[in-house]
């Protein structure tokens, strides 16, 4: 598919040195997206969490472990491994702004994109979606309710862009210029420590612009080629040699990411 | 004219290429991706008008503002207030859920009367008639837990316990209390805070500040603020928590040993700073003597030059801070906060920017109430110890308000046999926790969102702080009422004049105390005090921790995490997702020890085992962690429900009920930590 | 009219009880497979064992598997009708019953894997053009429509069914215009069992199957399409001998058997060429450029050890591809047969690894590796198309002259 450049691409930084874990920003996210709550998500190959929290480890005995605490979205690839395989364009990288769609009623379910995304991003239906009687009623008017048997993903809370854009528009403001913080998305709004910083990549004004453009910053199996509009950020090596794969002779001699 | 059959099929074939040559058919099957998306059974969404209401998140330890909106009228999420000091527009896992918690299939929806071994649904009339008949008959033998250390809904209950002449009124077990019994014990009246956010250099004794710990929320905004100024945060605690995890620095500490590193900072403190004006100098200098680098070095792991490198540290910095605390959030020893406090007293950090401050008690309304320094005072768990024990009477009725005793309290099988012995357990739950699900009566409490309620200053807070929260609701979605009410009500049936009639106009008084528009506190202002009242501490008093080694092999570490519950509420639906396989695997608690420790206990990654203490035993599964200190095993606490529903209960173990208890000074117990035994299941 | 009157002129079948009870043997797993559809389309994929990290399983690895070994109906065509290699008259009509089973068998598994089957035709209806698996569904699609075509003037030549002139002559134009559907059918063929690797080739975030290639094509789109044609007529050729044992007659002669047994070992000796130097490519190139390694993409302990690997190319792949162009071997049946089963063993193993060891292996280099096994739901369903493919294959053996040296081998 055409690699397509976007004035404004919405990105992420993430401040692994500040995340702690807690998973408010999942929980923000499952209620902002309505998706409906697991009596059992002990099988995390089958939960749906837009946002997947991972745990690394530097891998060193007590008491020289390090860890840190991964949260995972959408990476919104520049080069998307999945819209371009989706066999009925029901995902698609097209709009401006750069984020990834996924259009719930004309997926087929077929899996091919969660096959595509070395992230696991993307998460199936498996079963029709269950909310325990009257708790229906606390849906969000953003993001309708999936049937059984469609893929869905984080979208960046894509609602909440068109408001910022309506509401630059009906300030007058261009909506292609939105101020930080104009938009931002369920996950980084709720970050008690604000490790998730969310912003226009493109533009230098941006705090994520700046902190992408730091030597601490990173981005997840970049070698493959995806172009992921998700940053981290960690001054800790270990974390940064984490974020990709690289053979024992490349990490030798201080090379460093 | 008949049809014959060739003008039949032309005509069928006619009709078929005539309507495919329409929209119609295409429409028609282009629809479908339409109706597959909406089957009758997936929930539709509603539109309407979007507000924003401010309110509280009282679901943890702590209590900050949250912002709830709504749509047509209905809330549909909870998002962080960042014009809230405690918030500053962060929330913590349980208040992202707390929307939906509205209708967790655990809300009691009813007043419900025990008969025999199942409830009844009864009316409010009947609820509080057969309330005011037991509080009659009772007399003075009443007795009160609530775990709303915050808020003037357990001042009205308090009211009316004293009211009726009994004493036992109690809070539930809070790290805040045991600070306070801290300060009171060094001479100090009043609330303990920590100026997070003015401080350049933290040294959390165990306190998992960014766990659950104290004022949650605030304690990462001001930490996330600090890396910007490079404030330096160091953890000394036995496992990796959530903070450690992003401190600076973790020194891994023998648990239940960092009241022994404060004494070794404070004797190295001494020797290196030379101090006047500080009273009872010399008889602490005498105590502090006995923790030499060496003696702290076996007590609790902490190497010499690594205790040196923190005091060194703590004495160059402008504005250090030392916090004490534990990873469980509760069960933390009086000595081991009094020697942390003692710490910043040879700092001088008390009320200073960025030290340690001392806020007023705030003020008390309901004037036949305990004050709230005599409440926090009573140990809950040493009185319900000694009610199981036969050493004090059995209360015959015993309100249970906002917390939950039969689950979250240590030793648990001393405490169920002293529940056992109540005569007439009431509980005020807005949930089928463990206690309600035993309750005689239950008399469910609408939730925040639903009611006024109020916080004064959460444990931690920097400066004394009061937010209102109306209700956001017209009415509870329920049969519910505010436990405040209830009490006020049935004061009023029992013939006792607690002064309000509702408790709206508590609140509207305790507005007026604190100088506070009620209007504007009830729309969201905050009050914050910028009083600090001046101390004299006697470190004489200090009464250091014990040095003996402990008896035992294998200590446990209970790790409070908010994502998984608090002791208010059980795992809430939206939560079950973010509990990771590192703490809960199909059934199983995951506990977690270094390899060393399980080669030791002979156990192996993915092992059940029985952990076994404190008159209990419970089932967990073994996770080698190397972000845990030889000889103990981390294991989070808030699993093993019993009651509650689905999304909680069956769901690996209470480690409540292994969990024993110490008794410590000040008439407090400590059950931060506490020894196991590990064998395999 | 007797149930005798309707088998092929001159032949013998079993009599009928015996042919009913078989097909009740049948009808057990039809049933089986019937409940586990209707559980799968009535509460969800979520009965199976697939997960969102096993996006692909056993479904996925059966369609490959039996779209790659239906190629004999394809390519078969191709070399009667267009090569005209005469010879292969005599197996023709199995390879196309063959390759209709197992297309429109894979188009049933397909209905349950998709979470909405309503929505099938959307990828006519929506294409992704940049997407291979459009093309696949085109192809697959289309051939299978050609495969009716192509089985339909069996169907007419049933000896009751022939007696309808219109019949008759409908089965005979549609004989004079099999080579045009033959052409047509390796056409579509060629791309979709071509597209289907190109599925995986694509796939830039796994390492395990991502190629480089020519143009638009990673090589795994060529490696595909000459491994379906390498096993396609080996497995074709099996199903005659497998139809002849159960029966007890003599259907295809053995020459014909070694002719495409020696046409599979050829080009199973083309296939294994060029993917030994396409595994040393990846292993060499693609690999390291990922900053990965080979050990890297085997674990034995998730069941995905490198036992899989060296069935698939050495036992499975070279040993077969030596015996089935040795002469001496082809003429001793035994030897051929299993040199045969080898052969479509291996195809069988490559769809496999390629579907699912390729989604177990973890990428972020803090993921881990995960296990699947496929679970009854998937069992049943994938058992139901082979008892599918039985019966069909049973009806059309007794009703159908489909053999046409069968007569003059059981004189």
């Amino acid at each position: 598919m055409q690699h397509m450049e976007f004035k404004v691409k919405w990105g992420m930084v993430i401040d692994l040195d500040k995340c702690t874990g807690c998973g408010a920003c999942s929980i923000a996210c499952r209620a902002e997206n309505n998706i409906p709550p697991m009596q059992d998500a002990s099988n995390k190959l089958r939960t749906t969490d837009w946002m997947n929290i991972y745990e690394l480890s530097n891998g060193k005995k007590f008491p020289d472990l390090e860890i840190a605490y991964l949260p995972r979205p959408c990476m919104q690839c520049g080069n998307p491994s999945c819209s371009t395989v989706c066999p009925v364009v029901a995902t698609t990288k097209d709009e401006e702004g750069g984020i990834v769609s996924q259009v719930y009623p004309r997926c087929i379910g077929c899996r091919y994109c969660m096959a595509a995304c070395p992230y696991h991003a993307r998460y199936f239906n498996w079963f029709d979606p269950i909310w325990p009687e009257g708790m229906e009623k606390t849906l969000t008017p953003y993001v309708s309710a999936r049937p059984r048997g469609v893929v869905e993903k984080c979208t960046f809370c894509h609602h909440r862009f068109n408001a910022a854009k309506e509401q630059a528009r009906a300030n007058g403001a261009d909506p292609l210029d939105l101020p930080e913080d104009a938009y931002i998305p369920a996950c980084a709004e709720a970050c008690p420590t604000g490790a998730i910083v969310f912003g226009n990549l493109k533009n230098p004004e941006h705090r994520v612009a700046k902190l992408a453009a730091s030597k601490y910053a990173f981005r997840l199996l970049a070698r493959l080629g995806t172009d992921p509009q998700v940053y981290y950020y960690s001054k800790r090596d270990w974390v940064r040699q984490l974020g990709d794969n690289y053979l024992q002779k490349e990490l030798k001699g201080g090379e460093h990411v | 004219m008949g049809l014959d059959r060739r003008s039949f099929l032309s005509l069928v074939a006619g009709g078929v290429v005539g309507s495919l040559a329409t929209p119609v058919v295409w429409k028609t099957l282009d629809d479908v991706s339409i109706w597959s998306q909406n089957w009758p059974w997936i929930p539709r969404l509603k539109y309407g008008e979007e507000t924003l209401l401010p309110s509280l998140c009282k679901l943890g330890t702590d209590a900050y503002g949250v912002q709830v909106k709504l749509v047509a009228g209905h809330p549909v999420a909870a998002y962080g207030n960042p014009e809230h000091p405690l918030s500053r527009g962060g929330i913590c896992p349980l208040g992202a859920a707390s929307v939906q918690l509205l209708y967790s299939p655990s809300r009691v929806r009813s007043p419900k009367k025990r008969v025999g071994d199942s409830f009844e649904d009864i009316s409010w009339e009947e609820a509080e008639a057969l309330l005011t008949e037991q509080l009659k008959a009772a007399g003075k033998d009443v007795a009160l837990v609530s775990g709303d250390d915050t808020g003037s809904a357990a001042e009205v209950l308090a009211g009316l316990v004293a009211a009726l002449g009994s004493e036992q009124t109690y809070f539930m077990p809070s790290e805040g209390a045991a600070a306070a019994a801290a300060l009171g014990l060094l001479g100090g009246d009043g609330l303990v805070g920590y100026d997070l956010e003015g401080a350049d250099y933290v040294l959390l004794l165990g306190a998992d500040a960014l766990g659950a710990w104290g004022t949650t929320l605030r304690n990462a905004k001001a930490f996330a603020d600090g890396r910007e100024r490079a404030v330096r945060v160091v953890y000394v605690g036995p496992a990796m928590t959530a903070t450690a995890a992003v401190a600076d620095a973790w020194i891994p500490c023998t648990p239940g040993t960092e009241g022994v590193v404060a004494m070794g900072l404070a004797n190295m403190i001494l020797e290196r700073r030379a101090l006047s004006n500080v009273a009872g100098l010399e008889q602490f200098r005498k105590q502090a003597a006995g923790f030499s680098p060496d003696v702290v070095a076996t007590r609790s792991g902490v190497a010499p030059e690594t205790l040196l490198g923190l005091a060194k540290e703590l004495l160059v910095a402008g504005k250090p801070l030392v916090v004490p605390g534990t990873t469980a959030a509760q069960g933390l020893a009086v000595s081991d906060a009094a020697a942390a406090l003692a710490v910043n007293v040879l700092l001088d950090r008390i009320n200073m920017p960025g030290g340690v401050m001392v806020l007023p008690w705030g003020p008390k309304v309901v004037a036949a109430a305990p004050d709230k320094k005599a409440m926090m005072g009573r140990d809950v768990v040493g009185y319900l110890a000694a009610v199981a024990a036969g050493n004090a009477p059995a209360p015959k009725v015993l309100l249970v308000h906002a917390a939950n005793p039969a689950y979250a309290l240590p030793d648990l099988k001393t405490i169920q046999t002293a529940l056992d012995k109540a005569g007439f357990v009431v509980s005020f739950s807005s949930f089928m926790d463990e206690t309600a699900a035993q309750a005689d009566l239950i008399l469910p409490d609408s939730l925040t969102y639903e009611r006024y309620d109020d916080a004064y200053t959460p444990y931690g807070s920097g400066q004394a702080n009061y937010t209102m929260a109306a209700p956001i609701l017209k009415q509870p979605l329920f049969a519910t009422k505010a436990a405040a009410d209830v009490a006020l009500g049935v004061a009023a049936k029992a013939g006792v004049d607690l002064g309000f009639a509702s408790f709206e106009e508590v609140l509207k008084a305790k507005a007026e105390a604190l100088g506070l528009d009620f209007e504007a506190a009830a729309t969201g202002t905050v009050w914050l005090g910028t009083e600090f009242a001046v101390q004299q501490l006697d470190l004489a008093k200090v009464q250091a921790p014990a040095l003996q080694e402990s008896a035992t092999d294998v200590t446990l570490v209970p790790v409070a995490n908010l994502k998984i519950g608090s002791p208010k509420v059980a795992t809430p639906p939206f939560g079950t997702n973010v509990i990771s396989p590192r703490e809960l695997q199909g059934k199983d608690m995951v506990v977690a020890m270094n390899a060393a420790t399980a080669s030791k206990l002979g156990v192996r990654a993915g092992d059940a085992v029985t952990l076994s203490g404190a008159g209990g035993e419970c089932r967990a599964r073994v996770r080698i962690f190397e972000g845990v200190v030889d000889g103990a095993v981390m294991a989070p606490l808030g699993l093993g429900h019993t009651a509650w529903d689905a999304f909680s209960r069956g769901k690996g173990a209470n480690v409540f009920q292994i969990l024993g208890t110490q008794t410590d000074v000040a008439g407090f117990t400590r059950f931060a930590t506490a020894p196991v035994g590990v064998r395999k299941a | 009219m007797s149930e005798r009157e309707f088998w092929p002129e001159g032949v013998e079948r079993c009599d009928l009880g015996k042919f009913l009870a078989w097909l009740g043997f049948i009808s057990i797993f039809l049933l089986w497979g019937a409940y586990g559809a209707y559980k799968v389309l009535g509460t969800g994929i979520g009965v199976t064992a697939l997960d969102n990290y096993f996006s692909f399983g056993l479904w996925i690895t059966f369609d490959l598997a039996v779209i790659a070994l239906g190629a004999g109906a394809f390519f078969s065509g191709f070399l009667r009708y267009i090569m005209r290699i005469d010879e292969l008259k005599n197996i023709i009509n199995l390879a196309v019953i063959v390759g209709f089973l197992c297309y429109s068998g894979a188009m049933l598994i397909l209905v349950l894997d998709i979470g909405q089957p309503l929505r099938a035709w959307f990828g006519y209806w929506h294409p992704n053009v940049h997407s291979m698996l459009t093309e696949v569904i085109f192809c697959i699609t289309c051939y299978c429509t050609v495969l009716i075509i192509e089985y339909v003037p069996l169907i007419l030549e049933n000896r009751q069914i022939a007696k309808n002139r219109f019949c008759h002559h409908l089965a005979h134009n549609f004989h004079v215009y099999m080579p045009l559907f033959a052409g047509i059918g390796t056409f579509l063929s060629t791309f979709h069992q071509g597209s289907l690797g190109g599925m995986y080739g694509v796939l830039f975030g796994r390492p395990f199957v991502f190629r480089e290639g020519f143009f638009i094509w990673p090589w795994t789109f060529f490696l595909f399409v000459a491994s379906a044609i390498a096993s396609g007529p080996a497995f074709t050729m099996l199903c005659a001998t497998f139809m002849e044992t159960i029966t007890g007659r003599k259907l295809v002669s053995y020459e014909t058997k070694k002719l495409m047994g020696k046409i599979a070992g050829l080009l199973l000796c083309f296939y294994m060429f060029f993917k030994i130097l396409d595994t040393y490519a990846w292993a060499k190139g693609i690999l390291p450029g990922m900053g990965l390694t080979f050990d890297q993409m085997f674990n034995s302990e998730a069941g995905y050890g490198k036992g899989w690997l060296w069935a698939e190319l050495f036992w499975c792949g070279i040993i077969p591809a030596i015996m089935l162009v040795t002469p001496a071997v082809r003429n001793r049946p035994a030897l051929l047969y299993t040199a045969a089963i080898l052969d479509c063993v291996g195809i069988v193993i490559n769809r496999f690894v390629f579907t699912v060891q390729a989604l177990a292996i973890p990428v972020m280099p803090f993921d881990q590796w995960f296990s699947y096994s496929p679970n009854w739901a998937e069992w049943s369903t994938s058992l139901m198309i082979v008892a599918y493919g039985f019966l069909v294959m049973s009806l059309s053996y007794r009703y159908l002259p489909i053999f046409p040296q069968e007569r003059a081998l059981n004189r």
